[in-house]
Parts: structure tokens; C-alpha cells; sequence
């Protein structure tokens, strides 16, 4: 079985987050595809309150975009990352239709290829993965259209400082979380590997982590005519004020 | 005036709550966490709900609203909510 693989370049995140949801509403072709953020960005959770969650004065000073999710989950600072978006129907058996289930074997995909990079990763329910049990990616997932769009982030180097410069993040999250301060909270690929990996490199081996645990070959591809008329019609949404601030 | 309580939810999700009371009746809810909520749209259909209703009444008015339409939750539980809106209530009280 052979599923589509879009690598893209670097994009501003409305344009990312109707790529995400376009894909999602058009054909429902099986897809994985590796973007990153130009400007780095700040993405919140559908659920999220912009203004609880996120400096914005801060970001508009230092150019970075912000845009809220149709997933949900928290707030995320996208600069030296690589993010990965999939989309499968709901109906396709490689994916548990419980939503745990599913989550879980998305993950182990991910964890498979940080293995390929030589990192033992693991996922710590119900939306993270960590490594020597420090958070180096998390995923969001939404069911549309009878299909499920997961995304999630992999830190490839963090600045944490920026990171929680842009977001605020609550008290009562990080108590939870057996890590006495922010900065042990979260890892990343060139943290734990001691040396940077390239996205060309961190993005093979991803790839070979999908195919390896969902048993497929992952094919190169790109949009079609109908997804990027849908990405021209809901960029606009994912930019608009009524949509970044409607809770 | 709004009472606020922000609940991490035990091995789930974030869930913060915003909620107006006159006595204990809740007049005006707002839901925003990190939680997950499936379909999304699920979260009008939960403050709508809500609204109007007295504290006693939340549990069972939630559960039927999540059976009817369902709304599968990931991260919290109806029994989470309720509690948060009820430490609202009691944070307004002190």
C-alpha cells in the first residue's frame, strides 16, 4: 500500500494550518507531509483563550505569526522544529479507531523514526513523546470529513527562554508535571544526540518510521488543484482576528 | 463578575473555566484549556447546556448531552468539569 508524501518548504502559518485542513477536506488521499515555519509561529489549541495563552503584543514585536489550531491541545512555539502532518480515513484499519489507540500508533510511528536517528524515544499519554523523560514532541488530532488529521511537533533545538518569553504558560500544568522548572520540561533532537541532525536527515528517517510501522511505502507527491483552491479559502479563515480570538 | 478556576485534570488535560453565578445557578460559561473534544463544535453544545442550569444539576444534564450528540472527550471527563465549575462556585464564596 502506498501512501503520499508531501515535503514542504518553509511557510507562514495560516498558509500551513489550510495545508493541514485542505488535505484533510479534499480527496482524503493518505498523506504524511514535513513543513516547517517562516516566521516562527505560535500555534494555540482550538480550545485555548489567545489572550490567556499567548503574548501577542510580543510576538507582533518580534515578527512571529499566530494562529489557532483546528486541533486541539496547548499553546506551541514552532521555530528550529519539524513538524509533520497525517492524514488517514477514519475507516483505515492501520489506525485504532479509539482515540488513545490512535494516538498511540501514530506516536510509535514517530518514535520508530527518532529510533532510526538513534534516540529511545517513548509516549507518554496522551499527547506527548519524551525522551529520558523530557517532552521532544507533541501532537494534536482532529476528526473531520469521516477522516483524522494528526500533527505534532519534533524539537530539533529549543530555546526555552524565547519559548516561554511568547507563551504563558500555567502554573498548575508544570506542577503536574514532576519537573521542577521549565527548562527541564522539554528536550530536544540536538540535545540528546549531542550534535544537530539536518531536516532532510530527521525527515527521512520519520519517513522510514511510518513505513515501518504501518507497513506502507511512502510515495512523493504534492497538492492537487482541488486542495490548493481549498488552502486559498481557509488561509484566509486561519488569518482572520474572528478566528485567532473567538475564545 | 466571573469566578475562575483552572482544574489539571489528574493524567488528562488542562481544563479552565470561567463561569457566572446568580445564587447557583450558572449564567455565562467559557471552557478554554488544552483539553481535546471530539467533534470540537461539542464545546458550544456543552456552555450551552450549562447555562441556566443550577450546579446540581450539571452532571447529569452534561452526561445526557455528550450521549446524545456523541461528543467523545479526551483529556477530562464530564465529572472534571462539574468539578471545576464547582471550585468557581467556592472560590466566589471565600
Amino acid at each position: 500500500m502506498s501512501f503520499r508524501l508531501i515535503i514542504d518548504k518553509p511557510k507562514d502559518a495560516f498558509t500551513n494550518m489550510a495545508i493541514d485542513k485542505a488535505i484533510l477536506f479534499a480527496k482524503q488521499e493518505p498523506t504524511l507531509r514535513f513543513f516547517q515555519w517562516k516566521p516562527p509561529a505560535v500555534s494555540i489549541g482550538c480550545f485555548q483563550s489567545l489572550e490567556e495563552e499567548v503574548d501577542t503584543e510580543r510576538c507582533k514585536l518580534q515578527g512571529i505569526d499566530v494562529v489557532r489550531r483546528i486541533t486541539g491541545g496547548g499553546a506551541v512555539f514552532h521555530d528550529k522544529e519539524l513538524t509533520y502532518s497525517f492524514v488517514i480515513a477514519e475507516e483505515n484499519s492501520l489506525v485504532p479507531a479509539d482515540l488513545l489507540g490512535s494516538y498511540e500508533k501514530i506516536c510509535s510511528a514517530v518514535i520508530a523514526g527518532l529510533k532510526n536517528l538513534g534516540l529511545k524515544a517513548g509516549y507518554a499519554p496522551l499527547n506527548d513523546i519524551v525522551v529520558n523523560g523530557r517532552k521532544i514532541s507533541g501532537c494534536a488530532q482532529t476528526r473531520r470529513n469521516k477522516a483524522i488529521l494528526h500533527h505534532g511537533t519534533l524539537l530539533m533545538a529549543v530555546d526555552v527562554e524565547k519559548m516561554f518569553s511568547l507563551l504563558k504558560v500555567p502554573s498548575e500544568k508544570i506542577r503536574d508535571k514532576m519537573i521542577a522548572t521549565v527548562q527541564d520540561r522539554v528536550t530536544s533532537i540536538e540535545k540528546e544526540l549531542g550534535r544537530g541532525v539536518s531536516v532532510e536527515d530527521l525527515s527521512n528517517s520519520l519517513k522510514k518510521g511510518f513505513e515501518q510501522t504501518f507497513g506502507i511505502k511512502l510515495v512523493l507527491g504534492k497538492l492537487g488543484e482541488e486542495e490548493w483552491a481549498l488552502v486559498e479559502q481557509f488561509r484566509e479563515g486561519f488569518a482572520s482576528s474572528s478566528w485567532n480570538n473567538r475564545r | 463578575m466571573q469566578a475562575r478556576y483552572n482544574y489539571k485534570v489528574p493524567n488528562g488535560k488542562l481544563l479552565k473555566v470561567s463561569v457566572g453565578f446568580e445564587g447557583s445557578i450558572v449564567t455565562d460559561i467559557k471552557v478554554t484549556g488544552d483539553f481535546f473534544l471530539y467533534p470540537e463544535t461539542g464545546i458550544d453544545l456543552i456552555e450551552k447546556s450549562i447555562k441556566g442550569r443550577k450546579l446540581e444539576e450539571l452532571q447529569p444534564v452534561l452526561d445526557r448531552v455528550v450521549k446524545e450528540n456523541n461528543l467523545r472527550l479526551f483529556g477530562f471527563a464530564v465529572k472534571d468539569l462539574v468539578y471545576a465549575i464547582g471550585m468557581a462556585k467556592e472560590g466566589e464564596e471565600k
